[in-house]
């Protein structure tokens, strides 16, 4: 008997205990019965999704994508789905362009710059510690590179592949290793770099492509290229020997540039001056034949006295300049000179009258 | 409050229902549905045994919890990358490597069995990588890896020797699929590297002391060949000049020839007597004959 009483008189006491709780939930529900109303539709409304310009979706329903092929995708706008846990609405966005640095070939790899310093000022590189690449000449060098990539297959993005970061870095550093694995130090570092850079993005993609990871490798891009710290002095010797070079080969052509116009001009003057002379030579052959020309006329008309005057100026002449004056007589009709000989020195002896002092 | 709104028993009722009605609803689907996306598979575990592979995407249904239980399994790829490991080429050459494995989950239930998580199948890639990679690096010269001469290279081959050699015993033995090896690092062991270094140097003097040898070669023949071709264009107008005075001279040689022609013999006079002026000097003596004139006026003959 006491049982059903005890019981009553328990949920008595449990309704009493519990009537202000009750009281509020149906205050609650005669007064908000709106606000529940809204709360339902705006969860029935919470699939409904603006997908932004720069972006796509794609839609799963338990799990299982909706639509396929090009149909799974969605283009930006307002795109209606159900609410969670029926639809769940991926948003992928396709036109972002995302960087992914990549310094595991560089010394930069060890981010602390005081562990930096340490194993980067070793005679030697510990390869754990300090990133770089081996060339095709079995030269060393580090590269460090920026790789700028996006989305080009949303729905393998959103399914097919786990951390995309991750497939990519492997893409690229398999590809620099095998790329500058096959070429010179020097074509590197020269004028085939960026050769060389344009054969990795392409090999990357390849692998990207393989491996079917949908993404897109837009540009690639060197940001330090370089032989070590340990032997860098050795390159600068190089590039100061090929300077040097160039400065020589540099004077030698000034010199050129100055030497030729000088030659040039030199026999310029020498044909100028010989142009000269030859006006010369003919002017004077030609005043000296007008000369014997105007002798030759007066010659003609009294041939005798010309040629005695002139051999008497000639002989004049002569004597003036001479230094001694012997005269012998005549020979006689034997034809022999007797040895009589008068000698005058002309230089010396004062002439006649010895106006001397 | 004892005066009680008609109205409250019946909107507890309605609670009580709508509730009631919810609660058992959402425990049965909990129980008995589950929904597997795409890029996953999930397994039917009854009693601690799968049994059942579900890989196709969507709502599906097993039976509640003591019985059945979900485990689900990753499919999408991923990436692996080995630790830094030492190994020997056919060449006796060390090198340190860093490979890498793009790989899936390809058999759910064989991965489930044998290995189970994503960190556990890591270890026994790690393990069979590293293993390929010194039975495949063994039978290839280092030359095979960095090599100018692109006929020596043979990263390709060697990458899928790797693959061959790591995929088999992975689809087997894991449920897993490898779709590509490669290596993300090559480098030398630290000791080595000093050699390199020495070598690079010795290189680089070489190439320096060339440029040097170059441009001191370069420069010397520009000299010599601006001297040459000074000398040429110097002798080109000696010549010039030369040939100039020759012809102003034959010119000359003709006017005098022509004037001469008139009368040789007076000519010859002419000449005779300047020639003789020309030869007497200061130092000369000449000797006379006193009959000569005009000394002849002096004699007896003169008068």
């Amino acid at each position: 008997m006491a049982h059903p009483g005890e019981s009553h008189q328990l949920r008595a006491e449990l309704l009493r205990l519990l009537q202000p709780a009750i009281a509020g939930l149906l205050w609650a529900v005669e007064r908000l019965h709106w606000w529940l109303s809204v709360l339902l539709v705006a969860y029935l409304t919470s699939g409904v999704t603006i997908v932004q310009p720069d972006e796509v979706a794609v839609v799963y329903r338990f799990g299982r994508l909706v639509g396929d092929g090009a149909g799974a995708v969605r283009a930006p706008g307002v795109l209606v789905a159900l609410p969670r846990p029926i639809d769940r609405v991926v948003r992928v966005p396709t036109a972002k362009v995302f960087e992914t640095e990549l310094r595991d070939l560089h010394f930069s790899q060890t981010e602390d710059k005081a562990t930096r310093y340490l194993v980067t000022s070793r005679t030697t590189l510990d390869p754990e510690r300090v990133g770089y690449v081996v060339t095709g000449d079995q030269n060393i060098v580090h590269v460090a590179m920026v790789a700028r990539w996006q989305v080009a297959d949303p729905v393998a993005w959103t399914q097919s592949i786990d951390r995309p970061e991750d497939l990519l870095r492997a893409a690229v550093l398999a590809s620099a290793v095998s790329s500058l694995g096959g070429r010179a130090v020097d074509t590197v570092l020269a004028d085939g770099r960026q050769t060389m850079v344009d054969d990795v993005a392409r090999q990357a993609q390849t692998r990207l492509d393989a491996w079917g990871a949908g993404l897109d490798l837009v540009s690639l891009e060197l940001l330090d290229l370089g032989p070590p710290q340990q032997v860098r002095e050795a390159f600068r010797e190089v590039q100061t020997a090929a300077i040097e070079a160039e400065t020589r080969v540099k004077a030698a052509r000034e010199y050129r540039e100055v030497q030729l116009p000088k030659a040039r001009t030199d026999a310029g003057r020498q044909t100028r001056e010989a142009e000269a002379t030859a006006l010369d030579l003919k002017q004077q052959a030609r005043s000296e034949a007008d000369a014997f020309l105007a002798l030759l006329s007066e010659y003609r008309r009294d041939p005798q006295v010309v040629r005695e005057r002139l051999y008497r100026e000639g002989i004049e002449k002569v004597l003036d300049d001479a230094g001694v004056v012997d005269f012998v007589p005549p020979p006689a009709a034997a034809g022999r000179y007797d040895g009589t000989r008068i000698s005058v020195d002309l230089a010396r002896q004062p002439r006649a009258g010895g106006r001397d002092d | 409050m004892a005066n009680a709104d008609p109205a409250a028993p019946r909107a507890l009722d309605w609670l009580r229902v709508v509730i009631g009605v919810a609660a058992v609803l959402g425990v049965l689907l909990a129980a008995t549905g589950f929904s597997v996306g795409a890029g996953e598979a999930a397994l039917v575990v009854r009693f601690g045994d799968p049994t059942r592979v579900v890989d196709a995407p969507g709502l599906h249904w097993k039976a509640p919890w003591p019985i059945d239980e979900v485990v689900r399994v990753d499919l999408r790829r991923r990436t692996f990358e080995t630790g830094h490991a030492e190994m020997l080429t056919r060449d006796r050459k060390n090198v340190v490597l860093v490979g890498f494995a793009i790989w899936r989950v390809a058999d759910p239930l064989a991965f489930h069995r044998s290995i189970g998580t994503i960190d556990n199948a890591e270890d026994k890639l790690d393990g069979l990588l590293t293993n390929a990679q010194i039975g495949v690096l063994g039978r290839f010269e280092l030359q095979a890896l960095t090599s100018t001469d692109p006929t020596r290279l043979r990263t390709q081959e060697i990458e899928t020797e790797l693959l061959a050699a790591v995929s088999e015993v992975a689809s087997a033995q894991y449920g897993i699929e490898v779709l590509a090896v490669g290596f993300q690092r090559l480098s030398l062991p630290e000791d080595n590297v000093t050699a390199v270094f020495k070598q690079m140097r010795a290189e680089r003097r070489q190439y320096a002391a060339r440029y040097e040898a170059e441009g001191a070669e370069a420069a010397a023949k520009i000299r010599s060949d601006t001297d040459l071709e000074a000398a040429r264009i110097r002798a080109n107008g000696a010549e010039e000049a030369a040939k100039i005075k020759g012809e102003a001279e034959a010119e000359a040689a003709r006017i005098y020839a022509e004037a001469h022609r008139q009368d040789p013999d007076l000519y010859r006079f002419v000449r005779s007597l300047d020639a003789l002026e020309d030869v007497v000097g200061a130092d000369t003596t000449v000797i006379l004959r006193t009959d000569s004139p005009p000394f002849r006026m002096l004699t007896s003959e003169g008068r």
